[in-house]
């Protein structure tokens, strides 16, 4: 039995996440057509087929030899005790955003007739939000005739479930702690803050999933260049912009922080090809809709006051130290024995890894500073999941240290003496 | 092909497993919604589609959301009275019905020939000239 190993398990997780996002990128062109359902089906479903086609014929990942058979077994597993977790921390109810926010937008873009409200001023609360996540869920409401909240559910969990196999795969690959994986799996298990926002539909697991991918994709790039991961690097980052409006000071950080790694190559219109996608249908969307995007309003205004004040940075970082310990304090820990695992090693000190996490993290953090809205409300409102959006690509961040820091060899040196 | 038939497999057992659960806890949830919903079921024949107008503010209470959830059509800004009937529905919060079936009627400018507001759910049911 061939191995799932790290990249085919990558390779599935691009194919099946870029075709979601194509899905929807050309329902949404559908409804603004007005088209009826055989060619909006017809709009929809090729260009979804084209990017696994494309995927599974051109995307060449870098495998690390040795590791084979690291994840026949653990994956699995993961699978089981995750959905164990998620039927016990399950809600009756569901949760307050998923409906009120991304369903009711997935409602709208179930008809033509629907979409068409969303011109309306006061059409819907957040009509703002971007279409990455409800287009395709509407899709399939429309093909069933009916709002079925199963749809939407299903596709939460599996984008969460996801993100923790990948999480699972790459620590399995640490061989200097055999058992990594399993506290990766507890962590997103076992840690309510993380299963409640997984299982509930909100569009911060989806983006988290897709930060990590330009992570992991960038990693990949980076062992051996290939100009098609730079097109799905960049077409993954405009899929966190098409995710939530956090999502393009997200793409925009990153985009700045690797600049030298896109332009060193001088590669940039791969990547610029990859962006261009998503980054064009989602400004005819924002155009499109009449309300103002809340993140962005009076942004301009507001930015250098923010910035300049202390005081908000204090907020944040008091707010930071709260929501950290007080809603995941698994992380937490994991996270304190990594770092200490890692200080061990010099040369980890002197990577400019962390310093460019860091800066990425910092930079979006600027969407708090230099906020309009009342920074105390925004960051008790939305610290927590802003945190879960950032929790993955951090947590591989760590496991790629770890892996680095203890290759085999050293380890199994260790061992033997 | 890049997906492999025993992880679909796998993946749907696992959605599978978790809609069971949750159904099962929605089956054992004795919850306001029930109530709520049943009442609005009961009145759902009476509105068009284009005339459930909804004054859903942040801070209403959960059980109305819950009502939306399952059976709020998403409206127009501009409401339309039922062709058949005239009649419009105000979904709004228990504690700002009254409040907002006034505001409603101000703007409107619509004239009422008959009115009822459940304060306990909190809608108000409008018949319109």
């Amino acid at each position: 039995m061939k191995a799932a190993t790290k990249s085919s398990l990558l390779k599935n997780v691009v194919a099946v996440c870029g075709a979601y996002l194509w899905a929807g990128m050309g329902y949404v062109v559908s409804l603004w057509l007005q088209l009826s359902l055989l060619p909006a089906l017809l709009l929809t479903i090729f260009p979804a087929f084209l990017w696994v086609y494309g995927v599974s014929r051109f995307l060449t990942l870098q495998d690390d030899a040795g590791t084979a058979n690291a994840t026949t077994w653990q994956l699995p597993i993961a699978c089981i005790i995750l959905t164990a977790a998620a039927c016990v921390m399950i809600k009756a109810h569901g949760e307050y955003d998923a409906w009120l926010h991304w369903n009711s937008l997935a409602r709208y873009m179930s008809s033509p007739s629907f979409f068409a409200y969303l011109h309306q001023e006061h059409s819907l609360w957040h009509a703002d939000y971007p279409p990455g996540l409800p287009a395709a869920i509407g899709f399939v409401w429309r093909l069933l005739g009916d709002f079925p909240e199963w749809v939407p559910r299903s596709v939460s969990f599996l984008f969460y479930l996801a993100t923790v196999l990948l999480l699972c795969s790459a620590a399995a690959k640490v061989s200097a702690f055999p058992r990594l994986w399993l506290v990766v799996l507890m962590l997103f298990a076992f840690n309510f803050e993380c299963l409640s926002q997984g299982l509930n539909q909100y569009a911060d697991v989806p983006l988290s999933l897709m930060l990590l991918l330009v992570f992991m994709l960038l990693d990949s790039y980076k062992c051996a260049p290939q100009n098609f991961q730079l097109f799905l690097l960049g077409f993954f980052m405009g899929a966190c912009m098409l995710f939530k409006n956090e999502g393009m000071m997200l793409a925009i950080c990153v985009m700045l922080v690797y600049a030298r790694v896109w332009l060193r190559r001088n590669r940039a219109l791969w990547l610029l090809a990859g962006l261009f996608p998503p980054v064009v249908l989602l400004l005819l969307y924002k155009q499109y809709i009449p309300q103002s995007n809340d993140l962005l309003e009076g942004f301009g205004s507001n930015f250098w006051h923010g910035l300049v004040r202390p005081e908000n940075y204090l907020i944040l970082l008091r707010r930071s130290v709260r929501v950290i310990g007080g809603r995941f304090p698994l992380p937490l820990l994991f996270s304190i024995w990594c770092l200490w695992q890692l200080c061990r090693k010099p040369h980890f000190l002197k990577s400019r890894k962390l310093c460019s996490l860091i800066l990425c993290f910092g930079g979006f953090s600027f969407i708090y500073l230099t906020t309009s809205y009342d920074i105390v409300w925004l960051t008790n409102t939305s610290f927590n999941r802003i945190l879960m959006q950032l929790l993955p690509s951090f947590i591989y961040f760590l496991i790629e240290a770890l892996r680095k820091a203890y290759p085999e060899n050293v380890h199994a040196n260790n061992h033997n003496s | 092909m890049v997906l492999r038939i025993k992880w679909l497999i796998g993946l749907a057992c696992c959605v599978l497993a978790l809609h069971v659960a949750h159904f099962l806890k929605w089956q054992a949830a004795a919850d306001p919604f029930l109530e709520v919903a049943a009442a609005m079921h009961s009145i759902r024949p009476l509105v068009s589609q284009d005339s459930l107008l909804t004054i859903l503010a942040q801070g209403v209470e959960e059980k109305y959301m819950l009502y939306a959830r399952y059976e709020l059509i998403p409206g127009k800004a501009s409401f339309e009275p039922n062709p058949q009937n005239g009649m419009v529905l105000l979904l709004t919060s228990r504690c700002q019905v009254a409040a907002l079936t006034e505001k409603f009627l101000q703007t409107s400018n619509a004239t009422v020939c008959w009115q009822e507001t459940d304060a306990t759910l909190g809608f108000t049911l409008l018949q319109l000239k």
